[in-house]
C-alpha cells in the first residue's frame, strides 16, 4: 500500500512540475537539464520504493504511474473542461505575421527561438505566417498563407 | 532533370485504416489495463507483502504466540516477535529454542532483549533468557529480507523449554519472500 500512495504522491508531483515549468522548458532539453533529470529520476526512485529491492515493488510503482497517466488521458478525453488544466492549452504567438511581444515575455519566449522554429520550417519570413502557435507540449505549429500547415519539434535554446 | 523523372516514388501515407484491427488491440488494451488495476488492487490490499500473521499455542503452563510476515519482499523490514506468558512470571529464566534456517533470509540488526546466552544446536538455536518478574516476555527480532532473496519461502519452529529440556509449546511459522 505505501508504494502505491508514494508512487501517486510523486506523479501528482511531477504532474505540477510539468505543469508549473511552463511549456518551453518542456520541450528544451539543455545538457544541464539532461543532468537534472537523471538526478530527479534517482531520487523519485528512491522516494516512491526506498528499501523495497524487490520487483514486485519496482511494478507496482510503475504500474501505478501508469495509472495514473490512463486516468488522466481519460478524465481529459472525456471532460473536455478538464483539458485545459490538465494538458495546458495551446497559445498564439504569432498573428499576421507579427509576433505578440506580451505573449512572447509571458511564455518567457524570445523572438530568436520563434525565428528558428521558423526557419526550421522552411519559412524565410515571419510575414508569411498566419498564426504561429506555442502548443501546449512546447513545440511550434505555424499556419501559412498558403494554407500549409508545419509543426515543428524542439526548438533550441537562445539567449537575449 | 533526367534525375528527376527516375526518382522512384515512395508514398509516405500509411495503410488504410483496418478498424477491426484497431477494435481487437483497444480491446488488448482494456485487458492489460483490467490486469493492472487488479494486481495494483491486490497490491494496496499488502497482498504481496509484508503481511502479518500470528500464531500461538498453550501448553506446559506457558502460552507463546508470535507475529511473523506470512509474505514479505526483499529489503523490507519484516517483522518476527514472539511473547511468552506464565503466570507467576519465569523466576528461573526462560529458554526457547527456533529452527536456524528460517534467519538465513534475513539481514539481521539484532534480537531485543539479548538474551542471556545463546547457543546453536544442530538446526536450532537456543536462547536463555534470564529470570523476570514479569508475567510476560516479549522479545522482537529486528531484521530485514536481504535483497538478494526472492521466490523462497523460509519456515521454522520457535518452542519453549519446560523445566525438563523438552519443548512445552511450539508454533510453526512460514514466511515467502515475493520476487
Amino acid at each position: 500500500m505505501e508504494i502505491i500512495l508514494r508512487s501517486t504522491i510523486i506523479y501528482f508531483f511531477l504532474w505540477a512540475v510539468a505543469r508549473g515549468v511552463g511549456k518551453r522548458e518542456l520541450s528544451e532539453m539543455t545538457a544541464f537539464e539532461l543532468i537534472l533529470l537523471v538526478v530527479m529520476g534517482d531520487l523519485i526512485q528512491q522516494g516512491a520504493t526506498q528499501e523495497d529491492m524487490s520487483m514486485t515493488g519496482a511494478v507496482l510503482a510503475v504500474g501505478t504511474l501508469a495509472m495514473w497517466i490512463l486516468v488522466f488521458a481519460y478524465l481529459s478525453w472525456r471532460f473536455r473542461r478538464l483539458r485545459p488544466v490538465m494538458e495546458g492549452v495551446p497559445v498564439v504567438v504569432i498573428h499576421n505575421g507579427e509576433p505578440l511581444d506580451e505573449v512572447l515575455a509571458i511564455e518567457r519566449l524570445t523572438l530568436q527561438e520563434i525565428l528558428e522554429a521558423a526557419r526550421n520550417q522552411g519559412i524565410t519570413d515571419l510575414a508569411e505566417v498566419d498564426i504561429g502557435v506555442l502548443e501546449p507540449d512546447g513545440k511550434f505549429s505555424f499556419l501559412q498563407s498558403s494554407g500549409r500547415s508545419d509543426q515543428q519539434g524542439s526548438p533550441e535554446k537562445h539567449t537575449g | 532533370m533526367q534525375a528527376e523523372a527516375d526518382r522512384q516514388s515512395i508514398p509516405t501515407q500509411p495503410a488504410p485504416t483496418d478498424i477491426p484491427r484497431q477494435i481487437r488491440a483497444r480491446t488488448g488494451r482494456r485487458v492489460f489495463v483490467a490486469a493492472l488495476g487488479v494486481f495494483l488492487l491486490l497490491g494496496a490490499l499488502g497482498f504481496y507483502g509484508v503481511r502479518t500473521t500470528s500464531a500461538s499455542a498453550a501448553g506446559g503452563g506457558y502460552e507463546l504466540s508470535l507475529d511473523y510476515a506470512s509474505v514479505s519482499r526483499p529489503g523490507l523490514a519484516t517483522p518476527w516477535a514472539f511473547e511468552v506468558r506464565r503466570a507467576g512470571g519465569f523466576p528461573d529464566g526462560v529458554t526457547v529454542t527456533v529452527t536456524s534456517a528460517y534467519f538465513d533470509v534475513f539481514d539481521e540488526n539484532g534480537l531485543g532483549p539479548a538474551p542471556a546466552e545463546e547457543t546453536a544446536d544442530g538446526d536450532l538455536t537456543v536462547w536463555r533468557f534470564g529470570p523476570t518478574a514479569s508475567d510476560t516476555l516479549s522479545v522482537s527480532f529486528d531484521a530485514r529480507i536481504e535483497p538478494g532473496v526472492q521466490l523462497t519461502t523460509a519456515k521454522g519452529e520457535l518452542s519453549v523449554l519446560g523445566p525438563d529440556g523438552r519443548p512445552a509449546v511450539t508454533v510453526s511459522f512460514r514466511t515467502f519472500v515475493m520476487p
